[in-house]
């Protein structure tokens, strides 16, 4: 098959994108129990950003390949205005690319679909309030299902229910809120958007999906440890609220941009059980985990500017990226 | 001929894996002997068991579970001894895979009520383990009560 300059950059951009991106992915995939056994030695807020980083580790990487080093020397070291012929693998391994973009994109776009009609269905079933203590826009279903979420993820609000107010006293809906509140300071909402638009390892497919409920695990937690502010009196009042509204039925989650009190897919009892007895962290754990991290983009750095300094180094890139082609 | 074939090797199969929640109380007993002790001889078994049984009862039933294919068998001098072919875990698993696959494989109605008994007993269980965990946070309640006392 014979593709233009311009179309044989973008499928060279495509296909090494999807096999970086799947080596790393897979390397990621099966250090993911060992990763997330590390994670919860650290406290759940250092955790979360943690897993978050080993998360978006592939893509970033993937992405300084492409950009940093594929695409220059391709710019710079293959002739321009020439027609090429191309393999059959690298067509292959550059749909795989644009099929993993293109359903991420699909994927993102549902999720923010789904959220802007919920949004919408809120403001017309919704009374818009305002709870003493609480800094967020509330609003109130008229329900009798236990609903406790905050929605939004640049414009945060908390959608509420009236079963659940009529079940809380008023220290456990502060206790509640504050709760919410955490995840609105961390933006939790908006880390869901990223992890949606970031890869997995083919198209269509949850490569990660350990990693990302551990992750959604621990941001509760974190969220629990936020709201209670190491206070044992706090923890329990929250405890309390959680068994209450868990009391009341399942509680939904309309979208997956939302945050809700009692994820539907998480163990109850291990964050009650954790509320009223704070297990104890090893200090310094994230310090020393951000400075390999530092280093380990520091060393990326130092490559990249080795590349572009020496045209050598890009002319083996170059001739690897030749094969790959054809 | 072939069909009959087909058929009696369906028939087989569904027997096999019917084994699995049809065990008596006996035979169930002898199974978790094994799974404690590992590989025994009948006399040992026999011992093991929490009520007086006859040599010959508990050599009829490991004989039994031998032949559903549940254990396996050597002969060790004059003796045959017998150990799970399964772990528990296994069996357990075996044993819910088969009375879902019962209820799956029946008409309409039994696959509703499957549905319905398998979401009466998750409600069952949810109100054990909230009405736990109601316990465990009255007991704290009182526990800092004291602590803010004293």
């Amino acid at each position: 098959m014979t593709i233009p300059y311009f179309v044989r950059l973008l499928c060279l951009c495509a296909a090494t994108f999807f096999l970086v991106n799947a080596a790393l992915g897979l390397a990621l995939h099966l250090a993911a129990n060992s990763i997330i056994r590390f994670a919860h030695r650290m406290t759940p807020r250092e955790a979360t950003r943690f897993l978050l980083l080993v998360r978006f580790l592939p893509l970033v990487i993937t992405a300084f390949v492409v950009l940093g080093v594929c695409l220059p020397s391709y710019l710079w070291l293959e002739p321009a205005a020439t027609n090429e012929n191309v393999g059959s693998i690298f067509v292959l391994a550059a749909l795989c690319g644009a099929f993993i973009w293109f359903s991420l994109l699909l994927r993102t776009g549902k999720a923010v679909v789904v959220a802007r009609h919920f949004a919408q269905e809120c403001k017309e079933s919704c009374a818009e309030s305002k709870l003493s203590g609480v800094n967020l826009p509330v609003e109130i279903l008229e329900s009798d299902t236990p609903v406790l979420l905050l929605a939004g993820v640049f414009r945060h609000r908390l959608v509420l229910s009236t079963a659940v107010i009529r079940t809380l006293s008023p220290e456990q809906l502060i206790s509640v809120t504050r709760h919410e509140d955490a995840h609105r300071a961390s933006r939790d909402n908006l880390k869901r958007l990223l992890l949606l638009l970031s890869p997995g390892i083919l198209p269509f497919s949850r490569s990660y999906d350990s990693i990302e409920r551990a992750w959604a695990q621990l941001s509760e937690w974190a969220a629990d440890d936020d709201a209670s502010g190491n206070d044992a009196a706090l923890s329990l009042t929250l405890a309390e609220s959680l068994v209450r509204v868990a009391r009341l039925g399942a509680t939904p989650r309309p979208s997956p941009l939302c945050t809700s009190l009692i994820p539907p897919d998480q163990d109850l009892s291990a964050r009650v059980n954790r509320l009223l007895l704070p297990p104890s962290f090893e200090g310094k754990l994230w310090r020393r985990m951000g400075a390999m991290i530092g280093g380990a983009a520091c060393v990326l750095i130092v490559i990249l500017t080795v590349l572009l300094v020496r045209p050598t180094l890009l002319q083996s890139v170059h001739e690897l990226l030749e094969r790959l082609t054809h | 001929m072939k069909m009959f074939q087909l058929w009696k090797k369906r028939t087989t199969n569904r027997d096999e894996t019917a084994v699995f929640s049809l065990l008596g109380h006996l035979e169930e007993s002898v199974m978790e002997v094994l799974w404690a002790n590992g590989e025994n001889n009948v006399r040992a078994v026999t011992d093991h068991l929490d009520r007086p049984l006859a040599y010959t009862t508990v050599m009829t039933t490991l004989d039994r579970l031998y032949k559903k294919g549940l254990l396996n068998r050597r002969k060790a001098e004059r003796a045959f001894l017998y150990s799970p072919k399964l772990s528990r875990d296994e069996f357990a698993r075996a044993r819910a895979t088969d009375l879902v696959a019962s209820f799956l494989s029946g008409p309409e109605p039994s696959k509703e009520l499957l549905v319905s008994c398998f979401l009466d007993a998750m409600g069952q269980h949810d109100d054990v383990v909230l009405g736990e965990l109601e316990k465990k946070i009255r007991n704290q309640r009182r526990r800092l009560r004291r602590g803010g006392q004293q």
